[in-house]
């Protein structure tokens, strides 16, 4: 058994491990830190979506609220008005939100958008939708729309309000395909290409890569993952508006867990949200009901977003490469220094 | 054969004519030396090869058969036309042999089948014992090897190679020589090599083209170009004992 594992490929045993504990975790959490657990490992998933544009490929996005929220009505409209269960809602979604990343991919790259421009047209499509989805009937403009509460667990409608762990699952779940997507496309043709294209694009060309078509691919891939994130995350709530769909608060909270963590690694967004989703909630519980001596805070809204802004400073000055960037420049450096001391007791020894 | 035609091709940027009416032929597992002094149009000709330019003139025919001018670069890769750039571009955070598999999955989807390519390229070029760093810790005579190590993973029929020898010292440059010499005998590379190392050149080429302000001054063996006069006088001047010795 152990001769087995050993055999597979460590990224994969990682993601085992992973999956094992992620079982167990709900188990051990009351109500309200499963809420955080589960807001904890939804926003792993959404990094692990973005990772793949904007940390794989190089193309980073400003605006990944555009596919959360594509997929975060779709399934939610498909539900309201046709009766159609989410888990097949969020695939159309999911299907809508790569057709939208192949049109706007193209516009961008045909047009030559690169860099900063490039992360300033993905903002600007995802305001449109956002300004056309305050209009739109079918969505119920500025209004919202409600799913009304199935009052129980239903695996079709995928709501569990006595079993709030399913949710913790289903999530789980998305995770931890992700991650497998992300560590299969690691190790095949389409992960060294992009990474080719993030580093050097004209070099790349010079390869054999097809440049526009890899960068096209890797926005559709982010796309698909950011609309079932965007699916899952309504349902859970049971609401969305154009500001919860478009809202730029999505678009920065994708973008900042693979930063934090480590931009195009596997475990980069997982890191990073596991480190700032849990400050995020408890930083949001402390506002709401802080000791007397800070009650002037009390219902302040934004103090999370400001404590990002300086976790997000802090990194970028002092480990630019994330989190689980540096963790292994660090452990290396930790065992070389061992095996230094241990060659040197073997001279001594002889 | 001819593998590779260049036909009256012209290339202007703004008012600068930086490739003048340029034509000329290369046989299938030829070596030609293209030399010419700085600015001369060496790169801009290899750039409208290779795809990265549109000549506002004139045609590139490849294999007798095909007109790939103005083709993308990654399509006239595939054709088997490799490159090398003068100012390297290695995939800086990747590995030396994760920079050379790109080149390998030109040609195969399989994973380790590239990476066994790779190696083997990486190995060739003489960066064995580097090939699991990452790129950017290559030193700069390591960097050359490794833009001929990617190119060469792509298994071109054709390889283009701008200034592999630059910056090099001569015993490294003396490497890289015996190299590309292999890559044209071992593996029937036929060769379009820029350099100003001119003793390099001229014991590599079969031919020398000479290209001075844009124009083609000159193309022949590499003994009646040291001889001619026009040459001498455009390029060669101090620099021909070099080529004597
Ligand atoms: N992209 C460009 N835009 C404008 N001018 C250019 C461009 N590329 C090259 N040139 C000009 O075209 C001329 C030819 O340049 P090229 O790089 O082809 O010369 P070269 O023969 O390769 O020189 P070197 O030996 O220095 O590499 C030069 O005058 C150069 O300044
Ligand atoms: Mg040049």
């Amino acid at each position: 058994m152990m001769e087995r594992l050993r055999q597979i490929p460590r990224d994969f045993r990682y993601l085992i491990a992973l999956g094992v504990v992620l079982a167990i975790v709900p188990l051990l959490l009351n109500q309200f830190l499963l809420s955080v657990a589960i807001q904890t490992v939804y926003w792993a998933f959404l990094g692990t979506s973005w990772n793949i544009m904007g940390g794989y490929a190089g193309q980073f996005s400003f605006g990944h609220a555009a596919f959360y929220g594509i997929g975060a009505y779709t399934s939610t409209v498909l539900l309201v008005d046709y009766g159609i269960s989410p888990w097949l809602g969020m695939l159309v979604g999911a299907a809508f939100a790569a057709l939208f990343g192949l049109i706007i991919g193209y516009l961008s790259f045909q047009f030559g958008l690169k860099g900063h421009f490039f992360a300033l047209a993905t903002f600007a499509f995802a305001e449109m939708l956002r300004l056309v989805s305050t209009e739109l009937e079918i969505v119920n403009t500025s209004v919202g729309i409600h799913i009304p509460p199935v009052g129980g667990d239903s695996w079709s409608k995928m709501q569990f309000e006595n079993t709030p762990e399913y949710y913790f699952y289903v999530i789980a779940l998305f995770l931890i395909v992700g991650l497998f997507i992300t560590i299969i496309i690691t190790r095949s043709k389409i992960g060294y290409y992009f990474q080719a294209i993030r580093e050097d694009e004209e070099a790349a060309a010079a390869l054999g890569v097809d440049t526009l078509r890899y960068k096209i691919y890797a926005v559709m891939i982010s796309a698909a993952m950011a609309a079932i994130g965007g699916s899952f995350f309504i349902q859970f709530f049971l609401f969305v508006d154009p500001s919860l769909a478009f809202g730029v608060a999505i678009s920065i909270g994708v973008l900042l867990r693979p930063i934090v963590g480590g931009v195009g690694t596997i475990w980069g967004p997982l890191v990073g949200a596991l480190l700032l989703s849990p400050l995020a909630e408890f930083t949001r519980s402390f506002v709401r009901t802080p000791p007397s001596f800070l009650s002037f805070i009390e219902g302040r809204a934004g103090v999370d977003v400001m404590i990002f802004g300086v976790i997000l400073i802090v990194i970028i000055i002092f480990a630019p490469e994330g989190v689980a960037g540096i963790a292994p420049r660090l452990w290396r450096r930790y065992q070389t220094g061992r095996d230094v001391d241990e060659k040197s007791k073997e001279t001594v020894a002889a | 054969m001819s593998l590779l035609i260049v036909e009256n091709v012209t290339k202007r940027f703004g008012g600068l004519v930086a490739v003048n009416d340029v034509s000329f032929e290369l046989q299938e597992g030829e070596a030609l030396g293209l030399i010419g002094p700085n600015g001369a149009g060496k790169t801009t000709l290899f750039n409208v090869i290779s795809g990265n330019y549109l000549p506002d003139e004139g045609r590139i025919i490849y294999d007798e058969r095909y007109d790939i001018t103005g083709l993308k670069p990654h399509r006239i890769c595939k054709f088997g036309i490799a490159r090398t750039f003068q100012i390297v571009k290695p995939f800086a955070s990747l590995s030396v042999v994760d920079n050379v598999m790109v080149g390998a999955f030109l040609r195969t989807s399989d994973t380790r089948e590239a990476e066994r390519q790779a190696r083997d390229a990486v190995e060739f070029v003489g960066l064995g014992t580097q090939a699991d760093i990452p790129a950017s810790s290559l030193t700069t005579a390591g960097r050359k090897r490794l833009e001929l190590a990617r190119a060469l993973a792509t298994a071109p029929r054709l390889l283009l190679l701008d200034e592999v020898m630059a910056g090099l010292t001569p015993t490294e440059s003396v490497k890289i020589v015996e190299l590309i010499r292999q890559i044209r005998d071992e593996r029937g590379v036929t060769l379009l090599v820029i350099e100003h190392v001119m003793k390099a050149i001229m014991s590599l080429s079969d031919r020398i083209a000479v290209l001075h302000h844009g124009e083609l001054i000159a193309i022949d063996e590499p003994s009646v170009i040291a001889r001619d006069e026009g040459v001498v006088e455009a390029y060669l001047g101090k620099e021909f004992e070099l080529a004597d010795d």
